[in-house]
């Protein structure tokens, strides 16, 4: 066993079992003011459930997903060993039940034993950056409505904000609210969706460096929040825990926007090198 | 808004789900039918009925179960998005007189009308709820279509207090979800009441 197929085998399993502290928070503190009746007793529902799945190690949501990794920095002269010891983690785990056979072909739908296919698990390599492995899982309930459009330049930033509204309520509550929205605007069709998803790293209710960009996201979130969507769509204040959005440099021609929307089951870990010892850290 | 909680067994669900409003919240005990798309796919194109199915509330569930040499076991059970099922709701409700359907999200239009004309209700259970939902799971009967691996499989299943499931749409063909969020034709005026 390679040693990163242990670390990746603790790090899935913290992953699949544990919500971040920040997301179980956000959501904790939605549990408690949410005014909607039904509502709140669905996010209490919910919270007991992610105790239960923290004391006793199951999976907190039954749709494992896609697993994805990202290594940055010195750990990319290891992709290889890490690939193999990704991909021996996630066959042995869906083996014992932390992670569900989740993987098909896409035309005949048939069964890929150990959720270990063509181009599953998901690797991204970046050398720039600090020196990490950064892991996620994506349920299809909320990737479902994930969404890329390629604007015309002349899209005014108005006219974004109604797709990112007129998306949300179209999602309802087959993404499982409250969601976390990702956005990228600009950058290329592939870079777009990369970013958005990748600005699911960071934490909830952190934003993002650009003063005005920060301001954006909280005004959207604002708005999100009046749609009356709600937990599990079943109306309330809670459509949303957090919105990110990140800007890309792009092509004269192009304005393409990614959304991501991740359910509230947003499960995300890393592996990070201290001194000489890799960590596992949220 | 009043909240009604019922405890139902399944054997009397197809006659007590004529109280149920939307807004009730219920926990049912008995036998349930745990499927998702290939096996609704499947049921849709089959002749033969399978008489085991009849009068079973369908789950939309893909749970992860692991065999422990002599019977499997749910570790996560929460549910998935029903609507991607709403094409085969009637085909699958008019032969197997299907009393509830429980899910999450709500079903789109013909699976909502289908529901009415037979009188079943739908139920949403809390999304991403999967430990809370294998915990009120008591016995993994049996399984069927295990070719279509076991997150897609059709599983019978007996549980206890299973719930809470939230009447979103009702035998009288009410819907919980209709003129719930605010309209698309409202988004402009709440961007301009947001500064976007």
């Amino acid at each position: 066993m390679n040693k990163y197929e242990s670390e990746l085998t603790e790090a899935i399993t913290k992953m699949a079992t544990e919500l971040p502290p920040d997301v179980y928070s956000a959501l904790k503190r939605a549990s408690e003011d949410e005014t909607g009746e039904v509502a709140n007793k669905q996010l209490k529902t919910i919270v007991k459930s992610i105790e239960i799945s923290y004391k006793e190690k199951l999976p907190i949501c039954q749709d494992t997903g896609l697993v994805s990794a990202y290594i940055t920095g010195e750990y990319v002269k290891d992709h290889l060993l890490i690939k193999e010891g990704l991909e021996k983690a996630v066959s042995k785990l869906t083996e014992n039940g932390t992670l569900r056979p989740t993987i098909v072909s896409p035309i005949k739908r048939e069964p890929v034993i150990g959720n270990v296919g063509i181009g599953e698990p998901e690797v991204y390599l970046d050398f720039e950056g600090e020196s990490s492995i950064k892991l996620m899982m994506r349920g299809a309930g909320s990737e479902n409505y994930s969404t890329l459009k390629m604007l015309l330049p002349s899209t005014s930033p108005h006219e974004i904000n109604k797709i990112i509204l007129e998306q949300t309520l179209e999602a309802g509550g087959r993404i499982c609210p409250p969601s976390i929205v990702s956005v990228a605007i600009g950058g290329s069709p592939a870079s777009a969706i990369l970013s958005s998803r990748k600005a699911l790293f960071s934490k909830v209710g952190e934003r993002s460096g650009i003063d005005k960009v920060a301001e954006w996201e909280l005004k959207l979130q604002r708005a999100l929040n009046s749609l009356n969507v709600g937990p599990m769509g079943l109306g309330g204040i809670h459509t949303v825990l957090d919105v990110k959005i990140r800007l890309l440099d792009t092509h004269i021609a192009m304005l393409p926007l990614a959304i991501t929307f991740s359910c509230w089951a947003l499960r995300r870990i890393q592996i990070k090198r201290v001194g000489s010892i890799d960590e596992i850290m949220w | 808004m009043r909240v009604l909680e019922y405890s139902v067994d399944v054997t009397e669900l197809a006659v007590r789900s004529k109280e149920f409003k939307v807004g009730d919240m219920i926990y049912i005990s008995g036998r349930v039918a745990f499927a998702r798309d290939r096996v609704h796919k499947q049921l849709s194109i089959e002749r033969e009925i399978l008489q085991e199915l009849v009068g079973l509330p369908i789950y939309h569930c893909g749970p992860i179960a692991i065999f422990d040499g002599v019977k499997y076991i749910f570790l996560a059970a929460g549910p998935t998005t029903s609507v991607r099922m709403d094409q085969f709701i009637e085909g699958i409700i008019s032969k197997y007189h299907t009393p509830a359907i429980i899910g999450k999200g709500g079903l789109g239009v013909l699976g909502k009308k289908a529901l009415s004309e037979y009188k079943s209700v739908y139920c949403d259970f809390p999304g991403g709820a999967s430990a809370y939902a294998a915990k009120r799971v008591e016995r993994v009967e049996k399984v069927l279509f295990k070719e279509f691996g076991l997150s897609e499989a059709l599983w019978f299943v007996s549980v206890r207090e299973f719930g809470p499931l939230l009447v979103t749409h009702d035998t009288r063909g009410e819907d919980f979800r209709s003129n719930l969020y605010l309209s698309k034709s409202a988004i402009e005026r709440v961007l301009v009441e947001h500064g976007l």
